[in-house]
Order: structure tokens, then C-alpha cells, then sequence
């Protein structure tokens, strides 16, 4: 049995739906579960707006030191750091699930996921790179970009149950502990960064370059959609698997996404059916109603007292790090 | 089969040591030192026992770009890709290795590989959690750049002009910016090339980077009960026995003529200022508490 989930605050709601109606349209075998990084009680919610999918809130699933992770990180770091946790909890609590799944939330499935559930019948994990070929152009975002923020995307990532890939999630839930951080000078990348190292470190893991997963702004260079006989094909010849709706926002529907200048609508006509479709779709499972939540994760800004008292303490020693770093 | 390093003329020394080790089980093979600097400056009591070719035989169109903009350090990883393309030209299989490696068994494990792969790499760290910084190796590189192989063939050939695009103009050591000379371009070669090999052997490549992990029994010449193949004492302090090598090629400085001069190593101030910073995080919580 596969078991599908994604991650996201109430604010995003929206956007898992949809992934999850994209997933169960074509893969009505697979079970899909919504990991809330967020509190439900605490909202006063339309209950009737809810997806079907079970929500699965993440001070329920048994995570040793979660006060000293929201304590540590950020919204992003807190979001990404749980990921393997996650993980953890399925293949200790759904001795059912062989392959575990992981999307984003915005993610949308286009096609029966036979390909990857055969993969996963022989290796432990599935990774797919940013980029399979160069970009031979000096656009944001670039090569040493990808280089510093990891080479696989982790928006998706698929394992099976398997001793390797039990020690492959210690290891991470591990590093993620305290090491989730967004620190580009000591190597840090939330937990993608860290996910370079499976190649090496594990065996029968998976750099999958199908080119019809997660395709995104990051790899269109590569890949041009179209539709032919009502379904998708990237280069007209490979299914689209899914697609990675990475940085787009409805508020900025004429922009593909918000990290990067490469591609555009204008030059790109073949990506624009595509983000139509998933605007409606968001529309439709009430985005404009879901975005305003506030998550009970965000810390409120740290208010610092005494800055001038701060400032006169803290100064003949800032002076002498200077001296000794000069 | 075809082994090469590169230096400056100072290294010449570690180099020809490199050269010794190669050819003690290697004797039919080819061994070339590629140098970063033009011939006619060797010091005159220096004899070189292997063959010397000078970057200007290499003819890289944007060497005088890249001799202004690298440091020493910087430009003797950059040149890499362009010697390789090079060497290929002359051999069917060609082994890089840092001038500052001792061979300890043969290659030929290396060369077989070659039959199926066009591109070998090999790994800093093959086990996971036991380096005690593991994202300072995610920082430089999951791969090294110390060893590489290739094989003649028109991927390897593309693997080159892409590499030595980036390191013509994008070679820096910087860290911040995603970038360590030729190392951390190494990263996407599994994911753009198809006959990629990740070597896992343990005992090749032996460094400061993989001591912790890597357990030596000299009387057994193995690597966590692998043959051991090859030391990297790049950055490392030199052995006794290594030193005593190095001591039969002696050389007279020569500073390069080529690239910046490095930058000191401010390693110790930078970690004593952070040492200190870290007394003023403690008046700040102290602060918060009031």
C-alpha cells in the first residue's frame, strides 16, 4: 500500500486540497494525509470548508523535542524540519504503507503514479535533481544557486519501507533536529541541503531524471509542455508526472514564480494553461478563505529592551573580536 | 593508461613523490605533471624525472582572465578540466590525482571501471553520521576533486566543457555563493551525466576530510578492512615518512607566476572573535531576563 502526505499551516489548506483531489483523480488507490504545522482549536474555522483528507496536527505525532525546534527555528525551517519526523510516525503507525510519499503542497498530480511505485519496488529512495542539463545562461536562479541550496528538490521525495531507508530517516530526523537552518555560509539549507548526501551515504537510492516529475520553474528549461488528446507530455513524448507550482501566487498571477527571473509567461505560452488550471483549482477550494490564517507556529517578532544598555556592555568586547579577526 | 597531476613549481617536489608512488605499480603507465607556470622558471638544479607540460601548451583562451581573477589555490583546481580534455586527447583512460597523494596499491580496479563509466568521483564522506561536521563537508562538497578518472568519449568530453566553463569564470572559493574552485560544480555531474560512477571504495583518497570515519591498520595496509589506495595530505600536516620523500627532490622557492597570492589563514582570529561574540550573546541573555 502507498501512503501519500503533504505539509502545510491552515493558511495553505487550500493548495494540499488540491493536491489532494489531483492525486486521488489518478491514483484513487493511493491514501493521502494532510501533516498540519498548525493548530486547528485554536481557529474559529467553517468546518464545512475542510477537505475530506484526515489532518494529522504536528504535536500529535510524538516528536521528542518539539518545544526546542519551535524554540530554534523559524516558520520555513519549522516546516521543512519535520519532514522526515513525519515519516517516522507513518512507518511506525501504518505498518501498512510500503511506499511513503512525500509532495508539496503546491503540487499537483497529473498522471497514474505506476512509474514510481515500480521504482519503488526496487530502490529504497526516490530523489529527483533540480536540473538534468546545464542552463547555459546567467539568470537567477543559477547553477552555484542549486549548488548551494541542494541538488535534489526536496518538494517531493518517495521511500520504501526498507531497513536502509529506516536508517536513512534516523539520520536525517537527526540533522534536522538542530541543523535545519536557512545558513548558506556554513551549508545550511533547511532540510534539502542535507539530502545531497543519500547517493553517498545510502544504498539503492534513486536520482530519478523521468522528466515528467516535478517539473518547475527551475527546470522548464529543459521541458516544454503540451497537451495532446486532453493529457500532458513534457517534449511531447514523456507523461507529465506532476508539477511544482514552486513560489507562485495567485495575488501575482502574472509572475511564475518569486525566486527566480528565467522564465516568464510571455516567452513561455505553454506553461500558461497550466497555471490557469491551478488557479481555478484554487479558487475553487476556497484559497481566498483559507489564506488569512494566522499559524499558531509563527513566533511573534522578539521584542529586544534596554538596546542602549545592550549596546555600552556588550561593546569593549565587540571591539576586541574585531581587533583579533582584523 | 594515462596518470596526471597538477602544481606549481614549488610542489614539484610532492609532485615527482606522487609520480614515485604510481610507477612503483604502475611501471607501463604514462605520468604526467601538468605545471601552472612555464618551464624555463624551474630552478636549474632541479631535474625533472617525469614529463613536464606548461600550461601554455594547454591553450586555454581564458587563461589570462583566470590568472588575474584566482588566487594560487584557486587556479590550480580551475585549470583542471583543461588539462584533462588535454590528456584525453592522448589516452584512452586518464587519472587525476592532487600532487600532494601517495599511491599505496594499483589501480587497476580503477581502470576496469572505466570499461562501463566515463566519469569517476569520489566521495569525502561515504558514512553518515560520524564526521563531527557534516555540513562543513556539505559546505565544500560532497565530492572531492583529489581523484577524478575519465574515459575518452564524447561525454566526458561535454562533462569537460561544461566543467571548465564554470571554473573559467565562476572558480572562486566562496562559500557563501555556492562556489569552491572546481569541487562544488562536481555536485550536479550524477544528475547531468548518464555513465557517472560514484566510487565508494574505502581506501581511496584518504584524507583529513575522512579520518573519522576511516579506520587505517597500517600492519594490514587496509581502510575499514578495504585495501588502502591512495592518502590526500592536502591540508593535512605532512608525516615524518612523507616528509622524508619529499626531501630527495629539493627545490628553491619560486612563488607562482601565475593567479594572487592566497590569503593568510585567519582561521584562529576568526574563531577566537566568534568565541568572544559569544560571552556578549550571553549579556544579551541575561538582559532578556531583566
Amino acid at each position: 500500500m502507498t501512503l501519500a502526505f503533504t505539509l502545510c499551516s491552515v493558511n495553505y489548506l487550500a493548495q494540499a486540497h488540491t493536491l489532494g483531489d489531483s492525486l486521488k483523480q489518478h491514483n484513487p488507490h493511493i491514501k493521502f494525509i494532510i501533516g498540519l504545522v498548525d493548530k486547528l482549536e485554536t481557529k474559529d474555522i467553517d468546518t464545512s470548508k475542510l477537505p475530506e483528507y484526515p489532518l494529522l496536527e504536528l504535536d500529535k505525532i510524538n516528536i521528542a523535542d518539539l518545544a526546542g525546534m519551535c524554540d530554534r527555528y523559524d516558520i520555513t525551517e519549522l516546516n521543512t524540519a519535520v519532514k522526515p519526523f513525519y515519516i517516522d510516525y507513518f512507518l511506525k503507525n501504518h505498518p501498512e504503507a510500503d511506499n511513503i510519499i512525500y509532495f508539496d503542497p503546491d503540487i499537483i498530480v497529473f498522471d497514474k503514479l505506476t512509474h514510481l511505485e515500480e521504482n519503488l519496488e526496487k530502490y529504497n529512495t526516490v530523489v529527483t535533481p533540480h536540473i538534468t542539463t546545464p542552463y547555459n545562461d546567467n539568470k537567477w536562479q543559477n547553477e552555484e544557486d542549486v549548488v548551494n541550496t541542494g541538488i535534489f528538490n526536496f518538494g517531493f521525495v518517495a521511500i520504501h519501507r526498507s531497513e536502509t531507508a529506516q536508517q536513512m530517516i534516523d539520520w536525517w530526523c537527526k540533522k534536522l533536529e538542530k541543523e535545519c537552518l536557512i545558513d548558506l555560509c556554513n551549508g545550511l539549507f533547511v532540510d534539502q541541503h542535507w539530502a545531497d548526501f543519500f547517493p553517498v551515504y545510502f544504498d539503492k537510492v534513486l536520482i530519478n531524471k523521468h522528466l515528467g516529475y516535478n517539473v518547475a520553474y527551475w527546470n522548464l528549461h529543459e521541458r516544454f509542455c503540451s497537451q495532446i488528446d486532453g493529457r500532458w507530455f513534457i517534449n511531447e513524448n514523456t507523461p507529465l508526472q506532476f508539477f511544482h507550482y514552486s513560489g507562485y501566487l495567485i495575488a501575482k498571477a502574472n509572475e511564475v514564480s518569486k525566486y527566480q527571473n528565467r522564465i516568464n509567461f510571455e516567452e513561455r505560452p505553454d506553461i500558461v494553461p497550466l497555471f490557469e488550471l491551478y488557479r481555478n483549482a484554487l479558487l475553487k477550494n476556497n484559497e481566498l478563505y483559507w489564506k488569512h490564517f494566522r499559524c499558531d507556529y509563527i513566533k511573534p517578532p522578539k521584542i529586544k529592551r534596554y538596546l542602549r544598555v545592550r549596546k555600552y556592555l556588550k561593546m569593549p568586547l565587540e571591539k576586541l573580536a574585531q581587533l583579533v579577526e582584523s | 593508461m594515462l596518470f596526471f597531476t597538477l602544481c606549481h613549481i614549488n610542489q614539484l617536489p610532492e609532485a615527482h613523490v606522487l609520480g614515485d608512488s604510481i610507477k612503483s605499480y604502475h611501471q607501463e603507465a604514462d605520468f604526467y605533471i601538468g605545471l601552472i607556470d612555464k618551464k624555463e622558471r624551474i630552478p636549474g638544479n632541479f631535474r625533472a624525472n617525469y614529463p613536464v607540460i606548461e600550461i601554455s601548451e594547454v591553450k586555454i583562451a581564458s587563461f589570462d582572465d583566470m590568472a588575474k581573477r584566482y588566487t594560487w589555490t584557486e587556479l590550480q583546481g580551475n585549470v583542471k578540466p583543461f588539462f584533462a580534455e588535454f590528456f584525453l586527447k592522448q589516452a584512452e583512460k586518464v587519472i587525476y590525482f592532487d600532487c600532494t597523494t601517495l599511491v599505496y596499491n594499483p589501480l587497476d580496479f580503477i581502470a576496469k571501471s572505466l570499461n562501463n563509466y566515463t566519469i569517476i568521483i569520489v566521495p569525502q564522506l561515504l558514512h553518515a553520521g560520524i564526521h563531527p561536521d557534516e555540513k562543513q563537508i556539505l559546505n565544500t562538497g560532497i565530492f572531492h576533486s583529489g581523484f577524478m578518472a575519465w574515459r575518452k568519449s564524447d561525454e566526458a568530453k561535454n562533462f569537460l566543457n561544461w566543467w571548465g566553463n564554470n571554473t573559467a569564470t565562476k572558480g572562486y572559493i566562496d562559500l557563501c555563493k555556492g562556489m569552491n574552485a572546481d569541487q562544488l560544480w562536481l555536485e550536479h555531474v550524477p544528475n547531468f551525466y548518464t555513465n557517472v560512477l560514484i566510487e565508494k571504495h574505502e581506501g581511496l583518497n584518504i584524507g583529513a576530510w575522512n579520518l573519522p570515519e576511516r579506520l587505517i591498520d597500517i600492519s594490514k595496509n587496509t581502510v575499514n578492512s578495504q585495501p588502502l589506495i591512495s592518502v590526500n595530505f592536502k591540508g593535512m600536516k605532512y608525516s615524518a615518512d612523507y616528509k622524508q620523500k619529499i626531501k630527495k627532490y629539493l627545490i628553491a622557492q619560486t612563488l607562482p607566476m601565475y593567479g594572487q597570492p592566497d590569503p593568510q589563514n585567519k582561521k584562529i582570529g576568526k574563531q577566537f572573535a566568534r568565541n568572544i561574540r559569544k560571552i556578549n550573546s550571553f549579556i544579551d541573555k541575561l538582559i532578556d531576563l531583566i
